[in-house]
């Protein structure tokens, strides 16, 4: 079989080619241009996916490999699908999760796009996660095996159509093997440093390059309140907070504060203490299910609600795109803009966006 | 076997040129600068391919100055004749040294385009010109689309200002003359002309000072200092001997790209040809389909065994759409789907029907994966 794989210049997506190549098949690595590159990259700083170091790696793995190695460049779809509505979510007081946003957007559609122009018949990734055929024609996606890699969290929106035609490799294994398997087949990056942080934050101050794309519309300053109503200082824009965050908040108090609240309209951070963090459920929309359907009545599922989360059982009453959500415990800092995702064991069902957590006090206002 | 429609990025090392440079390696070749006896066989092998390339451009072997390529020897030209602040006109179509050098130069430039067909017209080199204008820039033959320039016409145009003349493309494909051009200086390549990639050459006419990148010892009579590439100039000198025969290759690549434009617009809908249909490079074919990124198309050519290049080689890869496309008045969105082929020596008629054959369905099926 013909088949591309997308690969970032990582030792996972690099073993996922070696292994293709192993199988017998005819194996064309493709790396995806996402963003330009930076003046510290080009004079030889560690970038992180996507610098200049990046491509020549997947370029010299493809090399090692002996198979073809192209370039395709998404930097216009990237920036308007995935930079820059992360801005937006910073700016309108929420937690984004780009690469969930990069998923839906960039890799699948259109690399399988370019998967059938080039004659392949599939797209292969290094994900940690797999997709297994199951009954009625209907493919499913599964966690990883690597319980601490298992990225299905980020793969919620992916179709039908598109699970057909897409390979994860690296599913049932674990980042150790990966990396042997690296050794072994010979690949130059096999002990190259995982990277963790978004790819075109490489040093994980996001504050700065929604400062720098968002230009103008930078927030301005505004208060922080207490939960109480007391006024306790002032900040310097509601995009410098995230929901749960304890540190920079630049005030003295005796107790711990975190973020509790962001006010887009106000520009009001509010804090308080942890239990206010807490919260019994939530309401997502722009739901996906994976199967294509919504579950028909209301079950119980694994959910996530972010990706470092361990899961919690919860009480779930989906209807189309939008989805009702009951934990079994409480929950700390369920953040506006992050993604909610619902498995049944190691299977994942689907997931939405967070449109609001449901607080202990709302509850009880309701009940 | 892959079939290689890609000249004027580089040409295949021709087989004398090859034979020139083991024989060479076999061999301790010297160092051009020492007394003894392999230094001077050394010193005279690189003095007579001087010679040679002088005779070749009209010019004087003193006049000459071998350099590591054509992009070294634009620099070291442009650095010599131009300060910050200074006014130079040049061609829209220049390849991207000549931008790059001007910019880092502080260069004040000034554009000329030309019409639809990348045609130029001396007259509009005339008007750019000011009592300031230090240099004038103008490609004898364009890179990408082919077009030659009226460079004579343009040395009379804008007189007394001198013009500087990139002949990359032109070595070996267009009989040409320094002196009866008018020209002051002009860059050349080995590897476009079948010599090893790494050398060039200056011609710059005498009584200019050249001031040096590289500084050192007095190799060049001090315009670049470092030991000489012997192997690059024995093989670029063992290129300049077949030159002849390249150019009287040109009827039969003329005839085949012919029929190659023929092919593509019977076999494909929405095909367009770029650049100047008769003034224009007999092996150099520039043109777009509609609808078909020219990267996607580039990358299904290649693995059906069929080397092109979308842009100019610098740019693909580099992802950007051709400046040279968007200066004929493409969008963005036409000069991404830019291709180039162009012929060589080693081109046969077979190459070309084959690329016929398979560049239909490759397109067929990128149109249709585009609609999915």
């Amino acid at each position: 079989m013909r088949v591309v794989v997308a690969m970032s210049g990582g030792v996972d997506s690099s073993v996922a080619a070696a292994l293709m190549v192993e199988q017998g098949h005819e194996v064309i690595g493709l790396t995806m241009k996402l963003r330009d590159t930076t003046p510290e990259e080009k004079s030889g700083a560690k970038g992180s996916c996507c610098s200049p170091d990046d491509l020549m790696d997947a370029r010299f793995v493809c090399d090692t490999l002996g198979i073809p190695h192209y370039i395709v460049d998404y930097r216009d779809v990237f920036r308007t699908m995935v930079i820059e509505p992360f801005v937006q979510s910073y700016l309108t007081g929420q937690t984004p999760n780009p690469c969930v946003a990069c998923n839906d957007h960039v890799k699948f559609a259109p690399l399988l796009s370019h998967a059938k122009a080039l004659d392949a018949d599939l797209l292969v990734t290094g994900h940690y996660a797999r997709i297994v055929e199951g009954q009625n024609g209907l493919w499913e996606l599964r966690k990883g095996l690597d319980a601490t890699k298992d990225q299905s969290y980020f793969l919620f929106g992916i179709e039908q159509s598109a699970l057909k035609k897409t390979r994860f490799p690296l599913g049932d294994m674990d980042k150790n093997a990966v990396r042997s398997k690296g050794k072994e087949v010979g690949l130059p990056n096999w002990d190259k440093a995982d990277s963790e942080d978004i790819c075109f934050v490489p040093d994980g101050n996001y504050r700065k390059i929604v400062e720098k794309i968002a230009g103008d519309s930078v927030p301005p300053s505004g208060q922080v309140r207490h939960k109480d109503g007391r006024t306790l200082g002032e900040h310097e824009g509601i995009h410098r907070f995230t929901i749960g965050q304890r540190r920079g908040l630049g005030i003295a108090s005796p107790e711990r504060l975190y973020v509790v609240d962001i006010d887009p309209t106000d520009h009001v951070v509010t804090v308080g203490g942890r239990q206010d963090l807490d919260a019994i459920g939530l309401r997502a929309e722009r739901c996906r299910w994976i199967s294509g359907q919504a579950p028909s009545d209301a079950t119980r599922f694994d959910t996530k609600v972010r990706y470092r989360h361990g899961g919690v059982p919860a009480h779930v009453i989906a209807h189309e795109d939008r989805a009702i959500v009951s934990f079994d415990s409480p929950q700390s800092a369920i953040a506006k803009g992050q993604a909610v995702v619902f498995y049944e064991a190691d299977k994942v069902v689907g997931g939405g966006w967070i449109e609001k957590a449901t607080t202990v006090q709302a509850a009880e206002a309701r009940a | 076997m892959a079939i290689y429609l890609d000249y004027n990025a580089t040409a295949p090392m021709s087989r004398p040129v090859s034979e020139a440079l083991r024989s060479l390696l076999m061999e301790n070749h010297g160092n051009p600068s020492s007394v003894h006896q392999a230094g001077r066989k050394a010193r005279a092998r690189i003095e007579s391919v001087r010679r040679q390339l002088a005779k070749e451009l009209g010019g004087q072997a003193n006049e000459i100055t071998f350099t590591s390529g054509a992009t070294e020897a634009t620099t070291l030209l442009l650095s010599s004749l131009v300060e910050p602040g200074d006014h130079v006109v040049c061609s829209a179509f220049e390849h991207p040294a000549i931008h790059g050098a001007l910019t880092a130069l502080g260069a004040n430039i000034t554009y000329v385009r030309g019409d639809i067909q990348g045609r130029l017209n001396p007259a509009d080199f005339q008007v750019a010109v000011g009592d300031d204008t230090v240099l004038v820039v103008a490609m004898m033959a364009q890179n990408e689309i082919g077009n030659i320039f009226p460079i004579k016409e343009i040395v009379q145009a804008v007189k007394p200002v001198p013009v500087f003349c990139d002949a990359v493309q032109a070595l070996g494909r267009i009989q040409f003359d320094v002196d009866s051009l008018g020209v002051k200086a002009v860059s050349v390549s080995g590897h476009k002309i079948g010599g090893p990639t790494g050398v060039g050459a200056l011609w710059l006419k005498s009584g200019t000072t050249v001031k040096p990148m590289i500084h050192g010892g007095p190799q060049e009579r001090g315009r670049r200092a470092g030991t000489e590439n012997v192997l690059g100039i024995v093989g670029f000198g063992a290129a300049l001997e077949q030159l002849e025969a390249r150019r009287s290759d040109r009827a039969r690549q003329l005839a085949l790209k012919e029929s190659l434009i023929s092919g593509l617009r019977k076999a494909i809908g929405g095909v367009h040809i770029h650049g100047d249909p008769e003034k224009c490079l007999a092996n150099t074919l520039s043109f777009r389909i509609e609808g078909v990124s020219g990267e996607l198309l580039l990358q299904a050519l290649d693995l059906a065994g069929f080397q092109i290049s979308s842009g100019s080689a610098c740019s693909s890869g580099g992802l950007e759409p051709s400046e040279t496309l968007l200066a004929l008045g493409l969008t963005r969105e036409q000069a991404r789907a830019g291709l180039r082929v162009s012929l060589g020596m080693e081109t046969t008629k077979n190459d070309v029907d084959d690329f016929l054959t398979t560049l239909p369905g490759l397109v067929a099926r990128i149109r249709d994966s585009s609609k999915s």
